[in-house]
């Protein structure tokens, strides 16, 4: 059954993008095809294509579980893209792998310490060695 | 482990963390950087090279300058960086050039044109040309235009760039000169100039609206001919056998001139001093010497004369533009 | 053979040997890594590699030296551990049996001088054919190309586990992600919402990252706690070594064969791998001696593999099109370090092309060193706790992403392709066709119309020259071969 409500909902993004294809809009192209055909077969082949999931398909591996666990990591991880310039990199860092560890199972020492570890190991190469910009953090001021 | 210990090591941990910000802090902010709105090794990494150099060989500023690269939208993620999230920042430049006017002129740039930014200065310029392989037969613009008039199959243009980028333009604007339609001939667009030699070169292609800088080392090498260059002047030294178009009778002329820009908000004294700065770069033999170790001719506007210089060529464009079809 | 002895004289300066060791043990220390693999191998060097802005010769040994490293290894792992992310089946089944007898030094003695030798040999293969190559390649215009990506396109639709279908889909949501952007011929945008952060469409690293590397670990974390902790002690004896020359035939056959199918364009590792150790199940089948039947695979499947992944170099170098998921991201890998793989980089760039050849022989040396060295090193890394891994792999994720495109909004595409990813895999869709629809979605559609636009609007030039008709009619002789089988399965 999820099997094919997933189905489902690539055809209606297929449907979506076909609208969007449709829209292209071409001065003029050197070639017979210009910019529109591809993106509107693709579309096409997406709307089309999920009805044999739906009617065809044998259920065999149909079904799943989505575990507690990744969803919990998925919010995590939401928060830490949220987070990431706000608070800048080191302690959002810090709190997501602490966050991250404890969800996998470890306990509150573990995870802190895995925390801190990788965000100053990281901040340490990557600015220093690789002279790469990671954000600080808005609430201090910094940009 | 006991637990006092680890206590001890958090405590460190975060006195580092805090070191560190503090550090970063003092770090980020001595630094003037120029932004490069494009993959490294492009002409605007040039342009920015040019400048961080200069200033280097020069002295003329006490904090070294860095190169940050943000391709995106051909230019247009770096000038919606800098007129948006960045507007009062007083450190960081930006590399532009005729292609990113004419994004402009497009209005390829988003919500923001040629007046969002505070415009500095151009320092060099490169020409367009109208190459060809050496094995073709035509050695003047009126054999190749003829020849496209009575057999467009045999004269297949070819460029790196798309319909609307400067080196369509510059083919664009020679077929309206000598009275053809640019949507009737072929034209095959490339990820890059190289690509596009390159299928000059094997005779996939067969004409070339290019750039000089890029096409110089073929051009020594003796494999790619330049039947134009675009430019008012024939240009001295190196390159004064080369007629350029309007003598041959098409009056086009299209420099690819390379500047700056800075954040609308900065504040007023630091803009004094970037365009002092460049003033006096643009005096240095130094600075001499690395325009033309780049490859670059000389093209030095700077200031107020920079801002109505920008805004006049990004007007062209638009009626260009628009005269082509290209925007609604 | 002028030009190996100068790539060797290339690559003996230390500034590369570095970078070139460097590459190995990472590539072999993330194929060993459950949960990793090549693929997020690579993904997970790239923002280092990226930020650390290489000159393009090294950054080519430098990926090189991880991609054929993780191939070495993936026999490590499959042979210690029973994991379901493992991807050399065979060399699974064998070699964890192997372990389970208590032959786990054996096991892991077989695979690493299998390795060796079938990249060696490859290798070798490569070097021969290198001069033959330059005037196959120089013919490769437009039309060849989109003859050659549809064949790709239609190996992997056909050839692949799972359903046709679910392929197929995978296939055109990787096309779809290729599509954002501006198109380059026209400059018009397409999918781009009015953001100017996509105007070049949707960056190599995001996709890789998300759809392998966080769907990976999405995937990862659902597993329970980790495997027991390897009883045995992993001892080699000298008998050990006498009883790989047993299988010293099936070793250079098997590489011929993993040779072979490496270096057609749209095949990898794996299926060189699974089609070695069905052949040499069969030319063995008269014999019954179950340990050697078990070394015999091993032997096989790895040998094959590796070779088949130094040959993968070939199409992937000399035409820029790759065969396989890993070939697709390190074709992705090298765009982003400003190698251009193709005919023209192929040609041009001889000099490059012997360096990496004379990095592979080193390389390939230095591997088998740190594999006999380091074995029980590696054997325990396997053991490392997830809750380690897990928040290293987000965060190299995060911070790659961001190195490379500073926005937020790249993040948030890694994440949601992340959770496609995810619900893909947990619905036994396949990514590989999505990543390669990706990668050759663009190509094949500027190709298309580019050759649309020489020949004027005629389609017979796809059709035209022998490279183009060899093609196709390969890509029928594949569709027919499926086809039969699945109608035997019906009756």
């Amino acid at each position: 059954m999820k099997a094919r409500i997933i189905a489902a909902l690539f055809t209606v993004i297929g449907a979506g993008l076909l609208i969007l294809s449709l829209q292209i809009s071409v001065p003029f192209s050197y070639d017979p095809l210009g910019p529109k055909p591809f993106p509107v077969f693709v579309s096409i082949a997406l709307i089309i294509l999920p009805f044999w999931i739906i009617f065809f398909a044998p259920d065999k591996k149909a079904d799943f579980t989505i575990e507690k666990r990744s969803v919990k990591l998925i919010l995590i991880l939401c928060i830490y893209m949220a987070a990431f310039e706000y608070f800048g990199f080191m302690v959002s860092t810090t709190f997501t792998c602490c966050f991250i560890a404890r969800t996998v199972g470890s306990n509150r020492m573990q995870g802190w310490l895995t925390g801190l570890l990788i965000s100053i190991v990281f901040y340490g190469v990557f600015r220093l060695m690789l002279d790469a910009q990671l954000p600080l953090g808005k609430i201090f001021g910094i940009d | 482990m006991k637990d006092r210990f680890l206590e001890l090591k958090l405590k460190c941990y975060l006195f580092i963390i805090v070191f560190g910000i503090l550090h970063s802090y003092a770090f980020a902010v001595d630094n003037l950087e120029c932004i490069a709105p494009a993959k490294p090794g492009g002409g605007h990494d040039l342009t920015c090279q040019l400048l961080a150099r200069s200033l280097e060989l020069t002295h003329l500023s006490d904090a070294p300058m860095v190169i940050r690269y943000m391709p995106g939208g051909i230019g247009a993620l770096a000038y919606n960086y800098i007129a948006g999230a960045k507007r009062k920042s007083f450190n960081t430049v930006v590399a532009f050039s005729t292609g990113s006017a004419l994004n402009i002129a497009q209005r390829k740039f988003g919500k923001y044109d040629e007046g969002s930014v505070r415009w500095l200065g151009a320092l060099v310029t490169d020409y367009g040309i109208i190459g060809v392989s050496s094995k073709s037969r035509w050695r003047s613009l009126k054999d190749l235009l003829d020849t496209l008039r009575k057999r467009p199959d045999l004269v297949i243009f070819g460029a790196g760039g798309s319909i609307g980028s400067q080196d369509w333009m510059k083919s664009a604007l020679l077929l309206k000169s000598a009275g053809i339609d640019p949507k009737k001939i072929r034209y095959v667009a490339y990820e890059g100039g190289g690509e596009a030699i390159n299928a000059l070169l094997s005779g996939h292609i067969h004409v070339f609206p290019g750039d000089l800088a890029e096409s110089s080392k073929y051009i020594q090498a003796g494999k790619l001919i330049v039947l134009a260059v675009f430019s008012e002047k024939r240009i001295k030294p190196g390159y004064s056998t080369i007629p350029i178009a309007t003598e041959q009778g098409f009056p086009v002329v299209w420099p690819i001139w390379r500047g700056y820009y800075l954040p609308p908000e900065i504040p007023e004294e630091d803009y004094r001093w970037w365009e002092n700065t460049l003033r006096r770069l643009s005096t240095t033999t130094l600075f001499e010497e690395e325009r033309q170790r780049l490859g670059f001719f000389p093209f030095t506007t700077i200031g107020k004369d920079f801002e109505n210089f920008v805004k006049t060529n990004v007007q062209e464009m638009r009626q260009l533009a628009q005269e082509f079809g290209l925007v609604k | 053979m002028f030009g190996l002895w100068s790539g060797f004289i290339a690559v003996f300066n230390t500034t590369h040997l570095i970078i070139l060791f460097a590459g190995c043990l990472t590539g072999l220390m993330t194929g060993i890594l459950p949960g990793i693999g090549a693929v997020n191998g690579i993904a997970l060097m790239l923002p280092f590699v990226y930020a650390y802005s290489l000159p393009p010769e090294s950054a080519l040994i430098l990926l090189a030296g991880i991609y054929y490293g993780a191939e070495y290894g993936k026999g490590v792992t499959s042979i210690l551990q029973k994991s379901p992310v493992s991807h050399v089946h065979t060399t699974q089944m064998n070699g964890y049996a192997l372990t389970q007898r208590g032959f786990a030094g054996k096991a892991l003695l077989f695979s690493a001088v299998s390795s060796f030798i079938g990249s060696l040999l490859a290798v070798v293969g490569f070097i021969t054919l290198k001069p033959f190559l330059n005037p196959i390649i120089s013919r490769f215009g437009p039309a060849e190309y989109v003859a050659l990506i549809l064949f790709v396109f239609i190996l992997v639709l056909f050839l692949f586990g799972t359903a046709f279908i679910k392929n197929l889909i995978g296939l055109c949501i990787g096309m779809t992600i290729a599509i954002v952007g501006l198109d380059s011929a026209t400059g018009t945008l397409r999918f781009a919402f009015g953001l100017p952060e996509l105007y070049d469409g949707i960056d190599f690293i995001i996709v890789v990252i998300g759809l392998f590397t966080l769907g990976e670990a999405l995937l990862l974390i659902e597993q329970t706690t980790n495997t027991r902790r390897i009883e045995q002690k992993i001892t080699i004896g000298f008998n050990h070594v006498k009883a790989i020359f047993k299988h010293c035939w099936s070793i250079i056959r098997c590489s011929l064969i993993g040779f072979i199918i490496g270096g057609l364009p749209g095949t990898g590792s794996s299926v060189a791998g699974a089609a070695a150790y069905h052949i040499e199940k069969h030319i063995n089948r008269k014999k019954t001696d179950a340990d050697g039947a078990d070394e015999k695979g091993i032997v096989a499947a790895v040998s094959a593999g590796n070779a088949a992944a130094i040959s993968a170099f070939i199409p992937l170098l000399s035409l820029g099109i790759p065969g396989s998921a890993t070939t697709a991201v390190l074709l992705g890998a090298m765009l982003m370090m400003s190698l251009n793989p193709g005919p023209m980089f192929f040609i041009q760039q001889t000099n490059m092309i012997w360096m990496l050849l004379a990095s592979m022989l080193v390389g390939n040396v230095m591997l088998l060193f740190m594999n006999g060295l380091f074995i029980r090193f590696f054997s325990r890394m396997i053991q490392i706790p997830h809750w380690i891994l897990v928040p290293f792999i987000v965060v190299v994720s995060f911070v790659g992403v961001y190195v490379v495109q500073h926005t937020m909004l790249s993040i948030a595409i890694m994440l949601i392709l992340g959770i496609v990813s995810y619900l893909l895999r947990k619905l036994d869709y396949s990514i590989v066709p999505v990543i390669l629809g990706y990668i050759l979605g663009e190509p094949l559609e500027v190709q298309l119309r580019r050759a649309l636009a020489i020949s004027g609007g005629e389609v017979g030039i796809l059709f035209q020259g022998f490279i183009n008709q060899l093609l196709w009619i390969c890509a029928l002789m594949v569709i027919l071969f499926r086809l039969r089988q699945k109608i035997r399965v019906f009756r």
